[in-house]
């Protein structure tokens, strides 16, 4: 599922100019579309493949005797419709999702709509934190890097970089873990808040939002506090890839003609990264920094596991080891939805750095 | 580039950094909620939950928020399994050869509203259990429940059962308040399973009798239960219970050692081995590891053979499992767990024998097989990995001739041929339904159980007639002396290995009184001191 955004067509275009709200509104419903029947089929490999493996999903979520029970075995499958023609199951499945319905989970007995309404917004919560922290510290050690080409900082900045990228998760949280909670006591052990505390007001599903919207502050400390070791560990190969890549980015163009210009203009060397050299790298950092959230928002099942964090990671795991069909389903088409989501703001945000390209 | 630029990318970068270290040396001046009412326990467990509600309840962790929540008629005290005790039946009447039960109501007992239960609400909670034909169901299965008078339920069933005063433990059976629950869309009645819609109410407060209430319920987060202030009994030591899901133990050993929480279990031996200034507990569990050979000719024509089962019984080095397993495991002489009613002795565990081992494979004829052996690889039952005891079992069958080709399966694959009685030899294990010899008469001839080996009652007549002895014998001591001649009879002419129980860990801070691991609901809150 996870792929380059769809680059749109560089169309040749004499001058800057923006795109026209109707040329905007033609773009969205287009993209909108195709994303609606790439849902569609999603579904339908989803389903396939989750009939393909072998298993009995009355035999994985009921116990060993009371699978020798007909009359129980008869009415889980009967609850959840699975005494039909699969085919039959998929049309079904279908009308509802159509509905907004994506059933009832085996495992939780509850809406898959409202288990993915508590798991999705503490993966958002953990991907927006370490995409924000990975994106600031990997851009600007990136260009640190690249401006200081061949110096040990550079040098120890590829290093890190490398690191990053090749350090195994689990161990990386495991040591954090370690340190700064059980040997430092600097913070808090797993899970998104202290034992015993009640989460705040749900708006958001984002503790950190919806503690601040209420005007609880030590809920809000409390909540960040736990962000941390996860938001670090998950963050740490964001860091490294964003690093190589916007070194890589810089040094393709800070040694162009114009940027010689630009210093010879008297311009401060600030200014030139700022305007001349990061402008046309952001294009190549934009791709990139949409990829790593959608795998943060996709891929963080060890870090969840570690840190006891509820998010959609742990849900798909159950939902998988489970043959828990509903929440699979539900799984595949949320992730489906923000890699289209994502790729499409991506492809928005090339519009908006380089005006030269027109959404079509 | 000057100087001045390079450092201002620095800073820039570093922002995020700082952010980390800011809020970090701030952190961890409290690690949990202010507690004014008096003392909180927090436990961490990596969660097996589905639901708080009785009637569908049946995953571990489940049984621990239940057993707090609801009285059951009887009960175990501790973890002793073999004698129960009243809870909400003062006392209780076996008869007609175990086809009736007559329990006296405590009038003391009430709920946390105040209100008395009557045996109207024990009917009802009953009755739902059964119609909802959720996952526990099977408990009752053929038992008819009445009222007679206010203090006293019936229970009559056709066919005797002697192991019912050992499952009404289970705190499926949980006693409901009725007129509470049927007003959040509970129901008794035979169509409950369509029409019972009270699960969801029950995942946000409780109805029950027992010494603690639901303050709030998450199968991802934590559930937090707090005393009841009507509790009919002593009251419960904390008044805030936390049970916070933590996935992995590494973290939970961390977190009982530094004092951030007090109960960690689910602990393996190897890493509670060396903890200090923490109270280890180590006993085995109730669950049964077991190897069998397949009876079934149709399967292979190789391990029905008797001489050959033989073999393989005395080829095991059952010291070398346990080694595997570590502190507080213990062989398993007979299938049904040492710590129920109806255990063998550990003078009958099956000997290592080599030379004996060959000798029987001799007898059988059936030369140096090359055999499969199917098990679930993702599946690590008390810390015990069912990767690394078969392929210790593959080591020490190789010593006598016979080669095991490892068969490794997904769970959920490997279930699939186990039940359907197609594996020539598997390896798995049982975790009770309730601790009573009865469940495991689902190993015998013909049984659930029995059939996936390809133990049929024609194979095995006389074994089978025992096990119906089993099932309709009464009384404890006439019960002990014929499930024991069951487990030695099929230990002599079954396909089942029985090879051991895996250790059980249960990880307290010292503070903590009276801890007790529980093979049911993992640790008992009732007793805590």
């Amino acid at each position: 599922m996870a792929g380059r955004p769809a680059q749109p067509r560089l169309a040749p275009a004499p001058r800057a100019r923006r795109a026209t709200p109707a040329g905007l509104g033609r773009f969205l419903a287009r993209r909108l579309g195709i994303g609606a029947l790439l849902v569609v089929g999603i579904t339908l490999v989803a389903f396939i493949l989750t009939h393909l493996v072998p298993g009995d999903p009355a035999a994985a979520n009921l116990g060993q005797t009371a699978l020798g029970d007909p009359a129980i075995v008869k009415a889980f499958n009967h609850e959840y419709g699975l005494d039909k023609p699969v085919p039959e199951q998929y049309l079904i499945y279908l009308w509802k999702l159509l509905h907004g319905n994506l059933g009832i989970s085996e495992q939780s007995h509850r809406a898959v709509a409202t288990d993915l309404s508590q798991y999705f917004p503490a993966t958002v919560e953990l991907a927006l934190f370490a995409i924000v922290v990975s994106t600031i510290l990997g851009v600007g050690l990136g260009v640190l890097a690249a401006v200081r080409r061949g110096h040990p900082v550079d040098g120890g900045l590829r290093v890190l970089s490398l690191l990053g990228v090749s350090m195994p998760t689990f161990w990386v949280a495991l040591f954090v873990f370690y340190l700064f909670f059980y040997r430092l006591g600097w913070l808090p052990s797993g899970g998104r808040l202290n034992p015993g505390v009640n989460p705040p007001h749900t708006v958001t599903g984002l503790y950190t939002v919806d503690a601040l919207l209420s005007g609880q502050w030590s809920l809000f400390v409390d909540a960040l506090e736990h962000l941390i070791m996860p938001g670090m560990v998950l963050g740490l190969f964001t860091i490294g890839t964003m690093l190589r890549f916007t070194r890589a980015s810089v040094l393709e163009v800070i040694n162009n003609d114009y940027v010689r210009a630009a210093r010879a203009k008297g311009l401060s060397e600030w200014t030139v990264i700022r305007r001349h050299v990061m402008r046309p790298a952001l294009l190549s950092i934009a791709t990139v920094a949409g990829l790593a959230f959608g795998n943060l928002l996709s891929g963080t099942v060890l870090v969840e596991n570690i840190f006891g964090w509820p998010g959609i990671g742990q849900y798909a795991y159950l939902s998988a080891i489970n043959l828990d069909l509903p929440a699979i389903m539900g799984v595949s088409v949320l992730v489906a939805i923000v890699y289209i989501v994502i790729n499409l703001l991506v492809d928005l945000a090339y519009s908006i750095l380089d005006p030269r390209i027109e959404l079509r | 580039m000057n100087k001045a630029a390079a450092r201002g990318v620095a800073v820039a970068a570093s922002t995020s950094a700082l952010l980390f270290g800011a809020v970090a040396t701030t952190a961890s001046a409290s690690t949990r909620a202010p507690d004014a009412a008096g003392r909180t326990l927090v436990i961490d467990n990596s969660f097996v939950l589905v639901t708080a509600d009785p009637g569908h309840m049946f995953e571990p962790t489940g049984e621990l928020v239940v057993n707090a929540l609801y009285d059951t008629l009887v009960t175990f005290y501790g973890g002793n399994f073999k004698k129960v005790v009243p809870d909400l039946a003062t006392s209780w009447q076996t008869l007609d050869g175990a086809r009736k039960y007559v329990f006296h109501l405590n009038p003391k007992a009430k709920f946390s509203d105040g209100a008395p239960v009557t045996s109207a609400d024990v009917v009802w909670s009953l009755n739902r259990l059964i119609n909802l034909k959720g996952n526990p169901a099977f408990l009752l299965s053929g038992e008819t429940i009445s009222a007679d008078g206010p203090e006293t339920v019936v229970m009559t069933s056709a066919a005797p059962n002697p192991g019912l005063p050992y499952i009404l433990p289970n705190p499926a059976t949980g006693i409901l308040n009725m007129k509470v629950v049927e007003a959040h869309g509970g129901t008794d009645a035979a169509n409950a399973s369509t029409k019972d819609t009270a699960e969801n109410w029950l995942d946000t407060t409780s109805a029950g009798s027992g010494p603690y209430i639901l303050k709030s319920f998450s199968t991802t987060t934590q559930v937090v239960l707090t005393a009841n202030p009507n509790y009919w009994g002593p009251p419960p030591a904390y008044s805030t219970v936390v049970l916070r899901n933590t996935a992995t133990a590494a973290v939970e050993r961390l977190d009982v050692l530094r004092g951030s929480n007090e109960i960690a279990l689910d602990l393996d031996p190897s890493q509670a081995n060396g903890m200090s200034g923490v109270q280890v507990l180590e006993g085995p569990s109730p669950n049964v590891f077991f190897m069998f050979a397949n009876d079934n000719p149709k399967i292979s024509k190789v391990t029905p053979d008797h001489d050959f089962q033989m073999a393989l019984r005395y080829g095991i080095d059952y010291a070398g499992l346990l080694q595997l397993a570590g502190a507080g495991s213990v062989q398993d002489p007979g299938i049904v767990p040492s710590s129920f009613l109806g255990a063998l002795p550990a003078r009958d565990d099956a000997k290592y024998d080599l030379s004996e081992a060959k000798s029987y494979l001799a007898k059988s004829g059936v030369g140096n097989p090359t055999l499969n052996l199917t098990y679930p690889t993702d599946l690590t039952e008390n810390g015990l990995s069912f990767d690394d005891l078969a392929a210790r079992l593959q080591q020490y069958l190789d010593q006598i001739g016979i080669t095991v080709k490892l068969q490794p399966q997904s769970i959920q694959v490997g279930l699939q041929t186990y039940r359907a009685g197609t594996e020539a030899m598997g390896l798995w294990f049982w975790g009770p339904d309730y601790p009573d010899p009865s469940d495991y008469l689902n190993f015998g001839p013909g049984a659930l159980v029995g059939l996936r080996a390809g133990w049929t009652v024609a194979e095995d007549p006389m074994v089978a007639a025992l096990a119906k002895q089993a099932a309709t014998t009464t009384g404890v001591a006439a019960r002990q002396a014929i499930f024991e001649k069951f487990q030695l009879a099929m230990n002599a002419s079954g396909p089942f290995i029985p090879l051991l129980q895996p250790a059980e860990v249960v990880v307290g801070t010292k503070g903590i009184k009276n801890l007790q691991a529980n093979g049911l609901w993992l640790v008992d809150l009732r007793n805590l001191g």
